[in-house]
């Protein structure tokens, strides 16, 4: 059986017990029982259990809970409503400005929140009745908000990012800070589509008429600072050395009780509320990995990485090529998987091939972020369109869909752009971290 | 009479690259092994933890989820306790036939022990010379140990480290360079060709090389899987084995110096420890042989008596 | 919606969903927990220079058993994620038994995780398997976690299919999962 062959049957088979609606992580876990049950030993299920503990106790992934529950304490405040209204009322004269404004949100609020569904949401919860009581197309206002919300993974914090750091064993460090510029990056691109939708088709995207006077502005301005001083102090305990990634995760969870509570929105029952969701969450995302890991590692039993990356390398094309290659590979299966799933399985088996092309990991950890924010918002499995759908009342998915799927071209345009010019990642590790 | 062997693939797991300095001497292992048993043995090395992680390598060949492996010492004391004596800094000369004379007697004792616990121990391996990396300033003397923060990996190292003076912090291995260019530790506990490849020299520039080495590394398979391996192969393994580590100690010397020299060129400041800062240093540590010996209980003196013998 | 005949069903039912609560809110505090020594670690270690050596290795702990603890609490809740995009694929009547598959297999997931999950507990108990790290405590004295976790995730899972498979299929009642990770 040729490795590709072998991967193709993983896939298969892993689709059929998604459309039995098994949860994700279990359906991960079962293939790889199946898989090594019949390949490797019976003997070897015990690396099921195995996997399950040293997962768990592993001190970098004790981040996760950190940054889940940093970003619910914050999404159970008004702050995604204060962002929402600040860059509404300074982009206001732009074309399509509330789609703008709530991108802008959503990359403001994503330098506080690791998670895009959650980012969606809380700036959604707000901006999406906004931009419908203002007469914008439905399906406009759903999609930037889905897009938008993606900012969440690739502006640092970003627990995708803790996943691929965890698998590759690339710093995390350097891929929070390799986030930056490709994030506003793809923010600016992100609200170019909106401008352009805006423009061609004014009906879509009403101007705003009233004007705001210049106390309102300032006032909602001032009610961002919160959030961008948590987010300097999340990135810059990292930077100043005050803290290792893992550990600004608890500096992030504190800051944002802090937050909360100065500004008198705290309470026993947001706390309980946020710290419900993110055991929930962790559970479900620990399980995930583990299933992940399991599945991966009967692929390596199977020596599939190990084929693929001959298989890849012995092409007679240019690197440039191949990495287009595996850009198209991981755009389609981000339509059916998602992001979790890609990176804990596909990631090792296209990234001995992406370092042997001489790419960095930190940079292709870059790329393979732009492209689960692009599999957040691909039907038919897009957790941003779901998670949507489930917050906006009489949205089917066909209208969040179509509006969604014209974002994905700004997000390839950025995979080009950074494919292009890799130094757009690698500045600012290099700057602030000095590698050279 | 033996029965017609079947040819066993051994699926090996590896938790460093195939560019590490060891990795042509492990190619070269597996390569032997193949061609003396005429392909029946054929080990399948998998490198940079691609089949499983070092913290769960052990348990895997265990299971046999994989049927070879190797760790350093550090990952097997929870099973064998009597191995905690391996962990510590400075016990591995840096003369290769005395560090393998060690070595070879430790595993004499414990290889048996690991048995017990489904492991065929095939060999072990002295590891390279260590050396301590800082940010600020070279630690020469005593007294620079003091008050430092130091990355270590380990309870041992950590309680070696506090009777220096210093305090143990442990890092991810993936963090430690950030942590080092930031000054969340002062310094670090490394290997020499480590502190090359992982490119620590950039950000912990002083280097102090104290030659002697710590945690040696255990080469080992699943015993069941051994078992299926006929007596007379499984002999010939043990002496490709045997002469892999016998032969190999100057290679690794001269990696060792090769990376010194790379990193002097590429800017550290290299000092080399002298007889009498590691004499300084072994009577300052001496207690916590005492410490260790208490928890591991009587079961370890015997290879405390290999260590004391010939350190 | 449940008939008279199944109150052994919500009997159980209660009783799992009151262990589940117990065990989510114990997790939840472990959360606070971990969140306040690593802050705690961080703040000595800059200002004191005296590192908390244990925090990381009881952190890691923590955290094995927010995961086994918060495992059944989440599929209970419909936290891990499903797919349910694929639904209007399926014939009507076919979709009952598909989601009675679905679980079934979530059964028998959990079911032979609990089984190794046992097995690995035997044997870290057998040969006092030690943690690696700065502080050194006996595996079995706090991977127990593990078998009470994977337990309650098969009881949850159990109760569900029984649920399900007893409460007349109507197709238009359904939620989308939320998903949030
Ligand atoms: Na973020
Ligand atoms: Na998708």
């Amino acid at each position: 059986m040729s490795a590709f062959a072998g991967f193709g049957i993983f896939l298969v088979v892993l689709l059929g017990l998604f459309v039995l609606r098994t949860p994700v992580g279990v359906a991960l876990g079962m293939v790889a029982v199946a898989g090594v049950a019949a390949f490797v030993s019976p003997g070897a299920l015990s690396q099921l259990a195995s996997l399950s503990f040293s997962i768990s106790s592993s001190f970098i992934i004790v981040v996760v809970p950190l940054f889940i529950f940093m970003g619910e304490i914050l999404a159970a405040t008004r702050i995604g409503g204060d962002l929402f209204r600040a860059t509404e009322l300074w982009m206001r004269r732009i074309p399509g400005a509330l789609a703008v404004g709530t991108i802008w949100a959503c990359a403001i609020f994503g330098s506080v929140c690791g998670s895009s569904p959650v980012t969606a949401t809380t700036i959604g919860s707000m901006a999406i009745p906004q931009m419908l009581k203002r007469g914008y197309d439905k399906s406009l206002a759903l999609g930037a908000t889905a897009a938008g919300g993606t900012l969440g993974i690739l502006i640092p914090p970003s627990i995708p990012m803790i996943v691929y750091g965890v698998i590759t064993d690339t710093s995390i460090g350097h891929l929070f800070i390799a986030g930056i510029f490709p994030g506003i990056l793809l923010a600016t691109l992100l609200s170019a589509t909106a401008v352009f939708t805006a423009v061609r088709r004014p009906e879509m995207a009403p101007p705003i008429t009233e004007r705001p006077t210049w106390p309102q502005r300032w006032k909602a301005l001032g009610a961002i600072i919160p959030v961008l001083c948590l987010s300097f102090m999340v990135i810059g305990a990292i930077y100043t050395g005050l803290a290792t990634p893992t550990e600004a995760g608890a500096i992030g969870a504190a800051g944002a009780l802090l937050i909360a509570w100065v500004t008198s929105q705290l309470s026993r029952a947001i706390i309980m509320r946020s710290l419900d969701r993110t055991i929930r969450t962790t559970a479900m995302f620990l399980l995930l990995l583990t299933g992940g890991f399991f599945s991966s590692f009967m692929l390596s039993r199977l020596g599939i990485p190990q084929a693929t990356s001959d298989a890849l390398l012995s092409l007679p094309v240019p690197p440039w090529a191949i990495m287009v290659i595996i850009n198209l590979v991981l755009l389609v299966l981000g339509m059916f998987m998602d992001p979790g799933s890609i990176i804990v399985i596909v990631i090792p088996i296209f990234l001995k091939a992406v370092q042997n092309l001489g790419y960095d990991p930190v940079w292709f950890g870059i790329i393979v972020t732009i492209q689960s924010e692009i599999a957040a918002i691909t039907p038919p499995v897009g957790f941003n369109l779901f998670v949507l759908k489930s917050v906006t009342p009489g949205a089917n998915m066909r209208i969040i869909a179509r509006g969604s799927i014209i974002f994905v071209v700004p997000m390839l345009v950025c995979i080009a752009i950074l494919t292009a010019f890799p130094d757009i990642v690698m500045f600012l590790p290099r700057l602030l971290l000095g590698i050279k | 009479a033996a029965s017609p062997a079947k040819a066993q693939t051994v699926d090996f797991a590896v938790w460093y690259s195939d560019r590490d300095m060891y990795a042509p001497i492990m190619k070269a292992w597996a390569a032997e092994v193949e061609k003396r048993t005429q392909g029946r043995v054929k080990i399948n090395l998998q490198f940079s933890g691609a089949l499983v992680a070092a913290k769960d390598t052990l348990n895997a060949v265990r299971s046999g989820a994989v049927g070879g492996g190797t760790t350093s010492a550090s990952f097997v004391i929870g099973l064998v306790r009597e191995l905690a004596y391996v962990e510590p800094l400075f016990w591995i000369p840096d003369k290769p036939e005395i560090a393998n004379k060690i070595v070879k007697e430790v595993d004499a004792i414990t290889s048996p022990l690991l048995e017990k616990h489904g492991i065929k121990n095939l060999f072990s391996y002295p590891s390279a010379g260590l050396v301590v990396a800082c940010v600020n300033a070279p630690i020469k003397t005593l007294a620079d140990w003091k008050g430092k923060k130091i990355r270590t990996a380990g309870r041992w190292q950590g309680l070696q480290l506090r009777a220096l003076g210093a305090s143990a912090v442990a890092i991810d291995p993936g963090e430690l360079y950030i942590a080092l260019q930031n000054k969340t530790v002062d310094c670090t506990m490394f290997l020499s060709n480590l502190a090359l490849s992982g490119k620590i020299y950039e950000v912990a520039p002083y280097i102090t090389y104290l030659r002697e080495g710590a945690n040696s590394s255990l080469y080992y398979m699943n015993l069941d899987l051994w078992k299926k391996i006929s007596p007379e192969d499984q002999k010939t393994v043990m002496e490709v084995s045997a002469d892999v580590v016998k032969n190999s100690g100057p290679h690794v010397v001269a990696e060792q110096e090769r990376a010194l020299g790379e990193m002097e060129k590429l800017g550290a400041k290299v000092y080399r420890a002298s007889d009498a800062d590691i004499a300084a240093i072994k009577k300052q540590l001496a207690p916590v042989w005492d410490e260790i010996a208490k928890a591991v209980g009587p079961t370890g003196d015997p290879v405390r008596e290999v260590l004391k013998q010939n350190m | 919606m449940e008939g008279p005949s199944h109150g052994w069903l919500t009997g159980l039912e209660r009783v799992v969903a009151r262990i589940n609560r117990v065990s989510a809110f114990i997790a939840c505090i472990l959360v606070l927990a971990i969140m306040t020594l690593i802050v705690i670690d961080v703040v000595v270690r800059y200002f004191a220079a005296a590192p908390l050596e244990w925090v990381q290795d009881s952190s890691c702990f923590m955290l094995v058993f927010v995961f086994f603890l918060a495992l059944a609490p989440a599929l209970e809740s419909g936290s891990h994620i499903e797919i349910d995009l694929f639904d209007p694929l399926i014939p009507a009547s076919l979709r009952k038994a598909q989601r009675l598959l679905g679980k079934a297999i979530t059964i028998t997931f959990a079911a032979i995780l609990l089984w190794f999950v046992i097995k690995y507990y035997r044997d870290i108990y057998e040969t006092d398997e030690l943690s690696f790290g700065m502080i050194f405590v006996s595996l079995w004295k706090i991977y127990w976690i593990g078998i009470f976790g994977a337990f309650m995730f098969l009881v949850t899972a159990l109760v569900q299919f029984l649920r399900f498979f007893l409460t007349p299929y109507d197709p238009h009642a359904e939620e989308a999962p939320v998903a949030s990770h």
